[in-house]
């Protein structure tokens, strides 16, 4: 038995077993279309490259974190100082959500510019809108676990927000902190949700997205298909997955070169009886919120400013959500205008955001 | 003959996979020794001057690894902990490490454009088709 | 020496050099997460203790220290003399305990037994007690790694 019988070998008598060679042969013919478009292709699995980096570094960071009250400053503290290259391996964990959240935002938005929601890919667009959200919430119960003034007041901030939504809001909030404040209940909750609860559902809410998306093939933009053009395509496995590892291999080496020169600190354990620290604002991918939220008075005739506020952004959230329901004659004047109002949410959501480190 | 390549091919790949796990693991079990060193609680006086510049505010600031030389060792709970090597080693090693993975990124990019032009060229040719 | 035949082909060369440094680089990534998953806390290389929590003791008594996360015992033998033991079992690491009456140190996990020199004399450990060394510094007591003699 040769050395390099091995490898064949073992995969026959895998394949004798699940049967995955339909999965190889179904990869090597799926059809990847080569379009002006088609560097968004990309965002999806870089989005997967980084959610793996975030599970096998969570792994590593629950090994020595203690998500209670006295504890959990004191554990991040022990990671940074006392166990080896631990300042690394957090910092990779926090600058891989940042690219992550980015990555979401940007594959999102393209998707919305070129409509790839049409039939039949509402219900990808749908499971696509909700990832966004977990991976949002994601961030903002991970941002709490170090348990440091900072992370406290944007906590309390933020959780304060869904109080504004008549009828629902304070019990919201109620369930949001465990109680009518943020206090170590706050965090308990925050770290299940973190590590079990949000995980089990974005794998769920991907395995559908990923079905669909295999099952279905990749969309072509509006223009190729009005047109009916021949388009050039170029099978997914091995052609479009070395595409695809070149720009894993980039993505890695900034993630690793931005988590080693510029990792996070940590500040001192939070206080609950002391004043909001100055200059509080949340993580950047809530700035545009959060400055939305500032820039409304405190009384707009009989409503408070801030309900109308939030009513606002979950109507922005709901329009968003049923974009496919919504853009039902995509060729026509109300499409063209639902592609401005992609344009407009993302100059919306940069302005806010710069304005609001002003 | 096939055989003869293969077992090349596998030896070589071998040789470069041990020394790209043994080389990191000599250098930090020399650090080991000055680390356990470090453990104990020494304050240096720049690491003191530094912790009080970068009190509250600052959340990103890491001390250059070189600067950092002063090790990073926060004891005092109350400080702002700075992330940091824990010595002139170990900082020396992460630089190693990367430009290790840039080098591996670059010749990595370099095989898979050439793998990326061939893979198109066989399917262009329909080489596989019937 | 100019071979007849080329060893492999072109594309055997890359697909080997990728495959391959492919693997090193998962490789040269392992190291860093076996670093940080294997816990950095070891036994301290010393202790120092003060003098005076150790002072009065009679002979035959035995006390407890902390050695890192272990019980430490120090123990004054009849000829006034001080021992450090390492107060685990050599058998399967359970706490052990000193039977003043008895003279002798005692594992309730499988009753294991140890003289009060620590010398393992019943049931299944099968060397002595760690013993540890001592010195007295002024008003400090240093307990050392190293076994004496």
């Amino acid at each position: 038995m040769n050395i390099k019988d091995i490898g064949p070998g073992l995969q026959n008598w895998l394949d004798d077993r699940f049967g995955l060679s339909a999965i190889m042969d179904f990869m090597k013919k799926k059809p990847v279309p080569q379009t002006r478009h088609s560097i968004w292709f990309y965002t999806g699995s870089s989005i997967l490259l980084f959610f793996a980096i975030q599970v096998i570094t969570g792994f590593m960071l629950i090994l020595y974190y203690n998500p209670t009250l006295d504890e959990a400053n004191a554990s991040v503290g022990r990671i940074m100082t006392e166990v080896p290259l631990g300042w690394i391996i957090r910092s990779v964990h926090s600058w891989s959500a940042t690219f992550m959240i980015a990555i979401v935002f940007i594959h999102m938005i393209s998707i919305w510019l070129i409509k790839s929601y049409r039939k039949p890919r509402e219900i990808t667009w749908l499971t696509g809108v909700l990832l966004l959200g977990i991976s949002l919430f994601f961030g903002f119960t991970g941002y709490l676990l170090p348990w440091d003034d900072l992370s406290l007041s944007a906590t309390k901030v933020g959780t304060d927000i869904p109080r504004s939504i008549p009828v629902v809001g304070a019990w919201v909030t109620s369930l949001l902190r465990g109680g009518e404040d943020v206090t170590g209940d706050t965090l308990t909750r925050f770290f299940g949700i973190h590590v079990c609860i949000l995980p089990i559902f974005i794998l769920i809410l991907l395995a559908i997205h990923i079905y669909l998306i295999q099952k279905q093939g990749m969309s072509l933009p509006l223009k190729e298909e009005v047109a009916k053009k021949e388009v050039r395509n170029i099978p997914f496995w091995p052609n479009f997955i070395y595409r695809e590892m070149i720009v894993w291999l980039i993505l890695v080496g900034i993630l690793f070169t931005f988590a080693i020169f510029l990792p996070p600190s940590l500040e001192k354990q939070a206080d609950l009886m002391a004043a909001a620290p100055e200059g509080l604002k949340p993580e950047w991918y809530f700035l545009f919120l959060f400055q939305t939220l500032k820039i409304f008075p405190a009384k707009i005739l009989f409503f408070h400013g801030d309900t109308v506020a939030v009513l606002l952004i979950l109507l922005g959230f709901l329009y968003i959500f049923l974009l496919p329901f919504i853009d039902n004659k995509p060729t026509e004047f109300k499409g063209k205008i639902i592609t401005w109002s992609g344009y407009a949410f993302i100059i919306y959501a940069i302005i806010f955001s710069v304005w609001s480190l002003l | 003959m096939m055989a003869k390549n293969s077992r090349m091919v596998v030896c070589l790949s071998l040789a470069i996979f041990l020394l790209a796990v043994l080389a990191p693991a000599s250098l930090d079990a020399r650090q080991e020794e000055s680390a356990q060193e470090s453990q104990t609680v020494e304050k240096k006086a720049a690491e003191g001057i530094q912790a009080a510049e970068q009190d509250i505010a600052e959340k990103s600031q890491p001390a250059e690894p070189d600067a950092a030389t002063a090790g990073q060792m926060e004891e005092e709970a109350v400080e702002t902990i700075v992330p940091a090597p824990k010595n002139q080693k170990e900082a020396i090693g992460i630089y190693v490490f990367l430009i290790w993975i840039w080098l591996s990124i670059f010749v990595l990019i370099y095989v898979l454009r050439l793998k990326v032009k061939e893979s198109d060229r066989i399917y262009q040719l329909k080489f596989f088709d019937k | 020496m100019k071979l007849k035949y080329s060893l492999f082909s072109r594309r055997q060369f890359l697909n080997g050099l990728l495959g391959g440094w492919v693997a090193a680089l998962m490789g040269s990534l392992v190291y860093p997460v076996i670093a940080f998953i294997f816990p950095p806390y070891r036994e301290p290389d010393e202790v120092i203790l003060p003098f005076a929590d150790f002072k009065g003791m009679a002979p035959g008594e035995v006390r407890t220290f902390a050695w890192g996360s272990k019980p430490g015992l120090l123990k004054k033998n009849e000829d006034g003399t001080l021992w450090a033991f390492v107060g685990v079992c050599t058998h399967l690491d359970c706490n052990v305990t000193y039977l003043q009456d008895q003279k002798k140190f005692f594992c309730a996990c499988h009753e294991g037994w140890y003289d009060e020199y620590g010398k393992n004399i019943g049931g299944p450990p099968s060397t002595p007690l760690r013993r540890l060394s001592l010195v007295i510094e002024g008003q400090d007591l240093i307990i050392k790694k190293e076994a004496p003699e």
